[in-house]
């Protein structure tokens, strides 16, 4: 058996220098150095993140993610028997500079695959860039919904939860509460129109009785100071209020609200304000009762099968960097991981072979596991919804609790809405709920 | 059904809502008031635009920071920390702003541009990029009935704070005889240094009291808000605008300026949401056209 085996490899190796040979009588020489490369060589994972700006923070977990998978991917192996290193780089929440990076990465450092993104607005703008550079982005922390679906390409796959699936599982959560009147703060740009639209055109079909109010507030991404907003939106007096806000924004934003006793008059839905950048920057001044879903990922709360998993990667991640996993960087261990189940799965790192490996394959994210749609290239996985609670664990102060979870295929829109809307093109339909930008 | 408020015009609009508006403009023409007040100083008196004015800013809620770890008292941060960076900015203007006296005004542009990434990359090293803000102290939470609206009280110390500063800054150039000095340094360098005016020392002073003035607003901004190192060029845009409106290097300037930009950041929403931070800009590019030197400032000669 063994014998069979290394035979082929060798057959294989012959195959592909004499393919070089080949090649080389009609390519310049500087191609052939790459074609004869070796199997020592490492495989290189490119990771793209806002390691600058506003939600720096997003960016270092991401990368403190990325550094944490291939530490465990190089223990067990590497990825085809090859080592894995990591080239990161900086997009300042910039589009242009992120489209940039990505080609940097494809075209200088030759990276196989490239991971992360943390603004949704970079991410869109990266997208557009990838066929042309023949580059596969997985997605592991931007959710907008756009990116799969009208702006949808192929190299593009998402190992986390989108904005339309954030807004469902929270319009889900919330359609037994009480509230009627609704609104909105959130930042004016993709992420920010598609949680709200998700979200509120979802809980306007459960719950036809609500008012969606047209005083909304839409600053704008890393402006900080949002008094006269929340000052025109309090006399507004919804009962709710939907926040896109992230990173420092959502900080800011808590901060002024807090003082203005907004949280006293009105219920705060937000998936990212739970995110353990703003829980850990705020402490005791993190409001209580607010419902958020950590931004899909809470360490303390895995779905059901992926309990003992979750613990090792938890605790994993606290040794190594001494502060729980955020969900970027949870994202972004998954997203590596599922890099390398695909090459493995391809036996290969090359562009095309990773797309036919990727498609339909399982995500086994630490906290949760779902499967990677074939015709959109998003995962559908589990969410749960919680509200903020006090909590006291290494320097933490606020965690979240009543924690309920919706099944994947319920706050996924279905794949013949999505290739419906991407055939038509357009803004979604939630769109309509935008007022007053 | 309560639509108070819905509208989008002023008219009809509830009185709350108005006076909830002009507090909330007088507080940020606060903030941006002892940002432009430092920058507009040093201007006037060095003609050098300190464009690292807006790190000095930010520096004074990470140093803030570090007083509050180790003496724990907000108080003391709010003062020292202006301190150590007055000292830290009279080590700048003698190092690095002093040399560059003779030479053309875009060397000490680019330098103190240069001191922004600077100041930046020290955040990151001694602070990290995480966001950090200052808690404010017991006495200044909560809130307090003002003109029949309830008010965070550290909003209204900040206004209290603000108008002290500006007071203090305008009695001292005007009543004392430091002040004079510093006037005539400022009106002709030349002649106060023949009449015995130690000119270097002066502008030494100024850096560090404009530098002073900066960080003791961030020190108010950083409880109010928070920051990252980003936070060190985002400030500037802000305090550049303020002071091209009011006029570089005219302190009843810097006062009309925040006030403006203060009012047009508030009322604009009512008008156009989300507009608001663009008419800022609008207003800036408006008065560079129309009046060069600024609303208050004096065209130069």
């Amino acid at each position: 058996m063994v014998n069979v085996l290394s035979r082929r490899v060798s057959r294989r190796r012959m195959l592909k220098v004499s393919g070089a040979v080949l090649a080389g009588a009609t390519v310049p020489v500087g191609l052939l150095g790459r074609n004869v490369s070796t199997a020592a060589e490492p495989v290189k994972v490119g990771a793209i993140g806002s390691l600058t700006g506003v939600v720096s923070v997003w960016g270092k977990v991401l990368k403190e993610g990325a550094e944490l998978a291939i530490e465990h991917i190089n223990a067990d192996g590497g990825i085809l028997g090859r080592q894995v290193q990591l080239v990161l780089e900086d997009d300042e929440s910039k589009p242009d500079v992120g489209a940039r990076k990505a080609r940097k990465l494809a075209l200088e450092d030759k990276v196989d695959v490239i991971v992360g993104v943390n603004h949704s607005g970079v991410l869109l703008s990266i997208v557009e860039q990838l066929p042309q550079i023949e580059k596969i982005v997985i997605g592991s922390c931007a959710t907008t919904s756009e990116a799969t679906t009208q702006r949808f390409n192929r190299h593009l796959f998402r190992v986390h939860a989108n904005s339309d699936q954030e807004g469902m599982s929270g319009a889900l959560y919330a359609k037994d509460l009480p509230y009627k009147r609704w609104s909105v703060i959130a930042p004016n740009y993709a992420y920010g129109f598609e949680t709200w639209g998700s979200f509120i055109s979802n809980l306007k079909r459960l719950r036809p009785d609500i008012e969606i109010l047209d005083i909304q507030a839409w600053p704008a991404f890393g402006a900080p100071d949002y008094t006269s907003h929340l000052t025109r939106l309090q006399a507004a007096k919804p009962h709710a209020v939907v926040s896109a806000m992230w990173g420092g924004d959502a900080v800011n934003l808590l901060r002024q609200a807090r003082r203005f006793g907004i949280f006293d008059q009105i219920a705060f839905f937000s998936p990212a304000v739970g995110a353990l950048d703003v829980l850990y920057a705020l402490g005791d001044e993190f409001p209580l009762g607010l419902y958020t879903d950590a931004h899909a990922y809470w360490f303390e709360a895995p779905t059901s099968d992926r309990v003992a998993t979750n613990k090792s990667f938890v605790e994993a991640y606290r040794k190594k960097f001494n502060a729980f996993p955020h969900s970027s960087a949870h994202g972004t261990y998954a997203a590596i991981k599922t890099f390398k189940r695909a090459a493995e799965k391809a036996q290969s790192v090359k562009t095309a072979d990773l797309i036919a490996a990727l498609e339909g394959i399982d995500v086994d994210a630490p906290g949760f596991s779902g499967t990677i749609r074939k015709e959109d290239h998003q995962v559908v996985h589990d969410i749960a919804w919680g509200r903020t609670v006090a909590f006291n664990e290494g320097g933490l102060k606020r965690g979240i609790g009543e924690v309920r979870w919706t099944a994947g295929n319920l706050v996924t829109p279905p794949v013949d809405e999505v290739l419906q809307l991407r055939q038509k093109g357009g803004k979604a339909d939630y769109y309509q709920y935008v007022k007053n930008i | 059904m309560d639509h108070a408020g819905t509208g989008g015009g002023l008219l009809g609009a509830d009185p709350v809502l108005i006076t909830t508006l002009v507090l909330n403009a007088v507080t940020q023409a606060s903030h941006m008031l002892l940002l432009a007040l430092g920058l507009s100083l040093i201007f006037g008196v060095l003609r050098v635009l300190n464009m690292a004015h807006g790190a000095l800013h930010v520096a004074g809620l990470y140093v803030g920071l570090s007083v509050v770890q180790v003496t724990g008292s907000w108080w003391v941060a709010l003062f020292l920390s202006p301190l150590i960076l007055a000292a830290i900015g009279a080590g700048l203007e003698v190092a690095l702003i002093r040399p560059l006296r003779n030479r053309h005004p875009t060397h000490a542009l680019i330098l103190t541009f240069g001191l922004i990434l600077i100041f930046q990359d020290i955040f990151k090293l001694f602070w990290g990029v995480d966001i950090k803000l200052l808690a404010e102290p017991h006495i200044l939470s909560g809130a307090l009935t003002v003109f029949g609206v309830a008010y965070p009280k550290f909003y209204l110390f900040n206004i209290a704070a603000a108008m002290a500063a500006v007071t203090l800054v305008w009695l001292f150039l005007t009543r004392t005889i430091a002040g004079r000095v510093i006037r005539a340094a400022a009106q002709d360098p030349e002649v106060a240094a023949a009449v015995g005016v130690p000119v270097p020392r002066v502008y030494t002073a100024v850096f560090a009291l404009g530098t002073f003035l900066t960080a003791f607003g961030g020190v108010l901004m950083g409880t109010i808000m928070s920051f990252t190192p980003a936070a060190a060029l985002d400030t500037m845009l802000y305090a550049f605008a303020i002071v091209v409106i009011g006029g570089l290097g005219s302190l009843p300037g810097a006062v009309l300026g925040s006030l403006l930009v203060g009012f047009i950041d508030a009322f604009g929403l009512l008008a156009v949401p989300g507009w608001s931070i663009a008419f800022v800009f609008i207003v800036m590019a408006a008065v560079l056209v129309l009046r060069p030197h600024g609303l208050l400032g004096r065209a130069e000669a």
